[in-house]
């Protein structure tokens, strides 16, 4: 659907070059109509100047004519120089208006009284001549002669003037009716193809600003309903032409279907951190439990572990170095207990205060409880786990595993890399457990009724697990069966692990 | 929600489909547009050139030479039907005829018309001549100007023209004999005693043949033993001014006795027989007066169909004008040419005529 709008998409012409297209082409519509009928009205003018240029030409050959006679005669009368060069103007003034008639036999009887007045203006030409020659050479009676002869061929001539004149004129009133009738209907012709070019006009412009404003009316139809939040029925708007508007359109027709998308992710993105948040406040919330529980089992903490200081610094005083050495690490165990960034702590830490949990035992139970620490690498020490975790553990082994047994307790703490997860592992060779019991704990039906210890169950420890790395598998009880031992294994995946950290 | 989708896209489609027709309408509107200021504009464009080629003026058809016929009374049917003969053979050997001074609002007579020719440098001149000194003198000067002179119907025998051509009067003379016979046994059928007056009306200008006609006739009646029973008398018709071959015979009629020039008269050019019978019409003589006609026309040929004219001796005007072109272009061209040609007559009758023919 897509593909088959985008084929049909024309070319990109911006908006300006369609508004100039349409102005240039009407203005030039308009100055070509123009010139044409400029060009028109300028050649009939100019037809009508020349119609009456020829009767202009006739009656200019007539005056010319009556010149020559006139000087004729003056220079008969005086003979004088002045007449005799009068005489010699007029003559090659009127020669020269005489070559311009045509010679040519015609049955046009215009041009054949044109070819008459010519061949008459030679003769009158040459007897003029004769009569001016025989007076010049004093020959009375020749120059008479010719004189008479001369007034004759005038009286012929003037005469065929008048004639082709009057008869030009009735052919050029005629020209002339039909040149002033192209004139009148140039004028309703005019009219009608200005009326013709302004409603082309009127209607071009009616289409562009139609072909602008259409689309961007559609367009503002679309954005309207997206404003209103109507974007489930938000169409995808079509592209008529592919200029300013268009690349608008294509815009927002993009905007339109990846609105909804965006939407969806945004949503997701909100559940994802909702769910987080959720998870990083009810671990708060357990960590909170556990440091309450804690709290209610002691007096007064701070009290306490004042006390404690001051017993290790009595006991230094005395030389007790024993008594010192215990009081510190009660003193220790009690101070991680209180610690307040217990959110997130090293491995190292965790078995650190196992240690001192063991050796606060020892000293009670006098060395009863065998403790072992198989580490594979001390790298695996950094990794980051909640707070809190290991001592409940192996407080819930010693309390449950081996304190009742005959033989020697034992504690094996093991961490150890197992494919892309760490393996903690705390192992007790007491009573063992039944898979039933272990079922009822990790199920936490256990947990309420099991507050024993420093208060802080297995279940919580397990929550707490499940929360931090999101993860059903990272704790497990194994044992199997009753004097058996138990084994509590927590298996956290290194890469979290570490990138936590990291 | 699918529902108000569909609708959504009917109204789509509805609005694109009010688009394209609108956009069909328009473009329609413009092509008729267009069309009509094209059209508008061609035919104000050929109406120009129309007017363009009026005033520039068709240049004609050119000729070779140019010749001119000079007579006076070139309006009448006779001069007509020479012009016309001549001009269709002057046309065919490209050479253009005319009327020389036909345009020119003066009216010229022959002598004026023959100077204006010789000015013009023609190549070329028929004249209806007069047999007299000014009209030799002028047909001198043609010759001498190297334009030939043709003279038709009157001649000007002593002059320098090349050629006459007219009808031949030994045929005229004869026929005209031929129906006076045919008019006297007419009259003497009806019992008519004494001698039948003939009356020919002689042009008082134009002189040149009516004597030998005049003899030719008596001859003819002389020879066929008719000569006591007839008398012949002539009168001089002055057709020198404008009208006055009207006025002349009128008073021919007004003075003559029993207001009866002659019981047959005899014209001998065609304003005269139309004279005559006008003038045989208003004094209601028809059927006294027999007339003898020269060439024909409307009135004339009415005439013998109403048996007021007996008869007319008609041209072959056609090959009249002929002659004058072939005469002129042959002197032309070889510089020699025949002195006379003869033109054929025929004789046109009333039915009384042909009865008493039959």
């Amino acid at each position: 659907m897509s593909k088959k709008r985008s084929k049909k998409i024309p070319f990109y012409r911006s908006l300006k070059s369609r508004l100039m297209l349409v102005l240039v082409s009407s203005v030039l519509l308009i100055l070509v109509v123009n010139v044409l009928m400029f060009y028109n009205i300028s050649r009939i003018t100019r037809h009508l100047d020349e119609i009456y240029a020829g009767n202009q030409q006739l009656t200019e050959l007539e005056e010319g004519l009556e010149l020559l006679q006139e000087s004729v005669n003056g220079y008969l009368n005086t003979k004088s120089t002045d007449t005799m060069q009068e005489y010699y103007i007029c003559e090659q003034e009127y020669t020269k208006m005489v070559e311009g008639l045509t010679d040519k036999i015609s049955d046009d009887p215009l041009l054949l009284m044109e070819r008459n007045v010519k061949k008459l203006s030679e003769s009158y030409l040459k007897i003029a001549n004769l009569t001016i020659e025989a007076k010049r050479g004093r020959n009375v009676e020749k120059y008479r002669s010719y004189y008479e002869q001369s007034k004759v061929i005038y009286q012929y001539l003037t005469d065929a003037i008048t004639s082709l004149n009057t008869l030009r004129f009735r052919s050029n009133t005629g020209s002339y009716e039909a040149l002033s009738k192209s004139l009148v209907d140039l004028e309703q012709v005019s009219i009608f193809v200005f009326l013709m070019i302004a409603v082309f006009d009127v209607v071009l412009v009616i289409m562009v600003t139609g072909s602008i404003t259409g689309p961007l009316l559609k367009l503002s139809e679309a954005a309207n309903r997206v404003s209103e939040g109507d974007l489930e029925n938000a169409t995808t708007v079509p592209v008529s032409r592919m200029d300013e508007v268009g690349v608008v359109t294509v815009a927002f027709n993009q905007m339109v279907t990846s609105i909804p998308e965006y939407i969806k992710r945004l949503r997701e993105g909100m559940e994802m951190e909702r769910e987080l948040k959720e998870k990083e406040l009810l671990m708060e919330a357990h960590l909170k439990d556990a440091r309450l529980k804690y709290l209610q089992a002691q007096i007064n903490p701070h009290f306490l572990f004042n006390t404690l200081n001051a017993g290790a610094q009595l006991a230094m005083l005395e030389r007790a170095d024993r008594t010192y050495d215990y009081v510190q690490n009660v003193a220790d165990f009690f101070r991680y207990n209180i610690r307040k960034d217990n959110d997130e702590v090293p491995l190292r830490d965790e078995i650190a205060l196992v240690d001192t949990y063991i050796y606060i035992l020892n000293v009670r139970f006098s060395g009863e409880i065998h403790f072992e620490k198989e580490i594979e690498e001390d790298e695996l020490l950094r990794i980051m786990v909640p707070g809190m975790i290991l001592q409940p553990i192996v407080e819930n082994s010693v309390n449950y595993g081996i304190r009742d047994i005959e033989r020697p307790g034992k504690i094996c703490l093991q961490v150890a890399k197992v494919d892309d997860r760490v393996r903690i592992s705390i192992k007790d060779n007491g009573k063992g457990m039944t898979p039933e019991r272990i079922g009822e704990v990790l199920s936490g039906e256990m947990s309420e009724q099991e507050g024993s210890g420093n208060g802080i169950g297995l279940f919580n420890v397990m929550q707490r697990l499940h929360l931090y790395f999101d993860d059903q598998d990272s704790f497990e009880i194994i044992s199997d069966g009753p004097d058996q031992g138990t084994e509590v294994a927590i298996s956290v995946p290194v890469k979290r692990a570490m990138d936590e950290k990291g | 929600m699918d529902r108000k989708r569909d609708r959504r896209k009917e109204h789509k489609t509805e609005g694109v489909g009010q688009i394209s027709g609108f956009r069909i309408v328009v473009i329609l509107l413009c092509a008729c547009m267009a069309m009509a200021v094209a059209i508008s504009l061609l035919y104000f464009r050929l109406q120009i050139r129309e007017s363009t080629k009026l005033l520039a003026g068709d240049d004609g058809r050119e000729y070779g030479a140019y010749y001119v016929l000079i007579t006076d009374d070139r309006d009448t049917g006779f001069w007509q039907g020479v012009l016309k003969g001549a001009r269709e053979e002057a046309e065919a050997s490209n050479i253009y005829l005319e009327q020389i001074g036909e345009r020119i609002d003066t009216d010229y007579d022959r002598v004026k018309k023959m100077e204006m020719a010789i000015y013009a440098d023609v190549d070329g001149i028929i004249l209806d001549a007069a047999d007299n000194q000014v009209m030799n003198d002028l047909i001198d000067k043609a010759t001498a100007a190297g334009i030939p002179v043709v003279t038709v119907r009157n001649d000007s025998q002593r002059s320098s023209r090349v050629s006459f051509v007219n009808i031949s009067y030994a045929n005229l003379s004869r026929e005209y004999a031929k129906q006076i016979r045919r008019l006297v046994k007419d009259r003497q059928k009806k019992g008519e005693t004494g001698k039948v007056k003939v009356c020919v009306l002689l042009d008082a200008v134009n002189t040149s043949g009516q004597n030998i006609v005049l003899t030719g006739i008596q001859d003819q009646l002389a020879a066929a033993d008719l000569a006591d029973q007839i008398e012949i008398t002539t009168s001089q018709i002055r057709n020198s001014s404008v009208f006055s071959a009207e006025e002349e015979i009128r008073d021919l009629f007004l003075y003559a006795e029993d207001q009866i020039p002659g019981d047959i008269i005899l014209c001998l050019n065609t304003t005269n027989t139309a004279c005559v019978y006008q003038t045989v019409l208003d004094y209601n003589l028809a059927g006294q007066v027999d007339i003898l006609g020269f060439y024909e026309n409307d009135a004339i040929r009415n005439a013998i169909a109403n048996d007021v004219i007996q008869a007319t001796i008609t041209v072959d005007t056609d090959q009249m004008g002929k002659y004058c072109v072939e005469a002129l272009t042959e002197y032309r061209q070889s510089g020699y040419v025949s002195d006379y040609y003869a033109v054929d007559t025929s004789v046109l009758e009333s039915k009384r005529g042909e009865a008493g023919n039959e």
